[in-house]
């Protein structure tokens, strides 16, 4: 089966956005297929963390639409978003720093598990213990099972982030969408990052739609890239072709 | 509900039952009343503020509304005393959720503001419209059920910490099921709740509302019970009251609605001996408190327990 046989799960169509002045994306159009690990890179302020606010549904756009296993998602508000099965992470850390760590994936499992409020209140029992081993399980395949009576916000940047990608899984997704994931990271974090964000995609099947600076990380694991500079797509392709677009290159280039 | 909170409601429930039998100075029974209807009234705020991340200024309102609707519907329309309570917690809910919708999808606390208002409408309205006006009005029959008429200091304490521990059931329930912890996770990033897919503007109405369902049904006991009712007992004072018990019990344990009571309600009465300086030493207590246990008398002691246990 060639790749182009594949669905497309998530498509932007037409996207524009600005703030008072600054028009953040212009006429933003690209699709990501399903299963795939699609990178979206760029130089700082491209617009990158305004598109996935947009596919999220915290930031609303001026115009366009998005669609997402094929229905259009424009104007829904974020919780029915995860709800149809999209999850994100953030790229200036969004834990729940206050709740330890097993609690930070109970939240997540909250929406494919919740009883109601006034049941909540008469279930002497508590959370059902199936939930907590749930969230173990989901602990021990971010790597962070022994950190599990840890508040939060003890925990160091990398494990954060580990956190709020186990979170995200914990909604049950089928696209989740990565801002800057390796930020604050060391190499040796990093790498295990990059083997993380690959079994996700092959043993959950999960498409996974990464913003991220770290170019080796980049490379090493997306089927796909699609480059923003100034709100606009530049280039767009497999690794190989976009290392050497000449466009891309001096985009970079342009920034230091 | 956890192990531990089972054991400390269970203590609380056989120290209710034999408390009356124990004591029988009236005025110590009359006393853990008024603890009780302030604990069942904070308790509301406390899981608001706590767990929802919002401040109500307008307690006295629900409170007074639910004490007066109670009231008028058993005194004029001759209703039930339950019948009258319960309608009276209805429409207390109902002006919930109309007051919450346009304050809580809006980010910040426009609910502060809202309720604040409200609490100011309804003192207003009381004094203006209710029965008696100003100086109030008596004859609300006492609270009876299955045809059989609550008279004595100890029935009415029964009655009103019945309700307190059902009402501290259900928070400590909530509290322990996975909306708490969405509950909780709202009040760390909202950002991140409502990409988990949390609902946070409807949780944070359903929490609005159940604590304008403690405080009304707080208010409804309170008019049965004193049988006497006027306008001055609901004013912003008294919700600014409310808020002292809940920040001084704590806003991060619910036990703390109820510790937060007892020392709120207890204080005036053992400062009464101070004659004219009570109101100075009652001011320089709050505010000691407030300065030096930021987290509130609940969670202090856990701390502090927690290290004893651990050497
Ligand atoms: N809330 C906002 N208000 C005003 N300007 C914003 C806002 N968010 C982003 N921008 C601007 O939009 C542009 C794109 O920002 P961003 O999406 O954060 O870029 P990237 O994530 O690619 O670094 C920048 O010029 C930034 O300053
Ligand atoms: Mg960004």
């Amino acid at each position: 089966m060639g790749k182009s046989d594949k669905k497309m799960i998530l498509e932007i169509k037409n996207v524009s956005k600005s703030f008072g002045g600054i028009k953040a994306l212009k006429n933003i159009n690209f699709s990501v297929k399903e299963g795939e690990i699609h990178a979206l890179i760029g130089p700082n302020g491209a617009g990158k963390t305004t598109l996935l606010n947009i596919i999220s549904g915290i930031e609303k756009m001026d115009s366009g639409d998005i669609r997402f296993k094929n229905f259009s998602i424009k104007g829904k508000p974020p919780y029915k978003r995860a709800a149809l099965g999209l999850a994100r992470t953030f790229q200036n850390l969004e834990i729940f720093g206050n709740l330890k760590v097993f609690e930070n994936i109970l939240a997540g499992l909250y929406v494919r598990n919740q009883k109601g409020f006034l049941k909540s209140g008469i279930t002497l029992k508590g959370i059902d213990k199936d939930l907590i081993t749930q969230s173990l399980s989901i602990l021990e395949y971010v790597n962070l099972l022994n950190k599990k009576d840890e508040l939060a916000k003890n925990l160091p940047i990398g494990e954060q982030r580990l956190l709020e990608l186990g979170r995200a899984i914990a909604t049950e997704p089928q696209l989740i969408l990565l801002d800057e994931p390796a930020a604050g990271l060391n190499m040796r974090e990093t790498k295990n990052l990059s083997q993380l964000i690959q079994k996700i995609r092959n043993e959950k099947a999960i498409t996974i739609l990464i913003v991220e600076h770290d170019m080796e990380l980049v490379m090493g694991i997306s089927d796909m890239i699609t480059v923003l500079n100034f709100g606009e797509v530049i280039a767009e392709g497999e690794p190989i072709m976009i290392q050497k677009n000449p466009s891309v290159i001096s985009a970079y280039l342009g920034e230091d | 509900m956890s192990k531990g909170n089972a054991i400390v409601l269970f203590i609380l429930g056989i120290f209710i039952i034999f408390l009356p039998q124990i004591i029988t100075d009236n005025y110590i029974l009359t006393i853990g009343i008024f603890i009780g209807i302030n604990a069942l009234v904070a308790m509301g705020l406390t899981i608001l503020m706590g767990y929802a991340g919002q401040i109500s200024l307008g307690q006295a309102g629900f409170y007074g509304l639910g004490a007066y609707v109670s009231a008028i519907l058993s005194l004029k329309f001759g209703l039930p005393v339950p019948l009258s309570v319960f309608i009276a917690i209805f429409i207390a809910s109902l002006i919930a959720v109309i007051l919450a919708i346009p304050s809580l999808r809006l980010k910040g606390h426009y609910l502060a503001v809202a309720t604040l208002g409200f609490g100011e409408i309804i003192h207003i309205i009381l004094n203006e419209w209710g029965p008696g006006g100003p100086s109030g009005f008596g004859d609300i029959p006492p609270f009876s059920i299955f045809g059989y008429t609550l008279s004595s200091t100890g029935e009415y304490f029964y009655l009103i910490w019945i309700f307190v521990i059902l009402a501290m059931t259900f928070s400590l329930n909530l509290i322990h099921s996975l909306t708490g912890k969405a509950l909780r996770a709202i009040h760390d990033s909202e950002l991140a709740s409502v990409s988990l897919g949390i609902n946070i503007t409807k949780l944070k109405i359903k929490v609005f509302v159940l604590s304008s369902i403690y405080a009304s049904l707080a208010g409804a006991l309170y008019a049965h019970y004193v049988t006497f009712l006027s306008p001055s007992g609901f004013s912003l004072f008294y919700s600014i009251l409310i808020l002292m018990m809940v920040v001084i019990g704590g806003i991060t344990n619910i036990w703390g609605a109820i510790a937060g009571a007892i020392i709120i309600t207890i204080l005036p009465e053992i400062l009464r001996g101070f004659k004219e300086i009570d109101i100075l030493i009652y001011g320089l207590i709050l505010t000691l408190c407030i300065l030096f246990m930021r987290k509130g008398i609940v969670p202090l002691f856990i701390e502090i327990w927690e290290k004893v246990i651990k050497k």
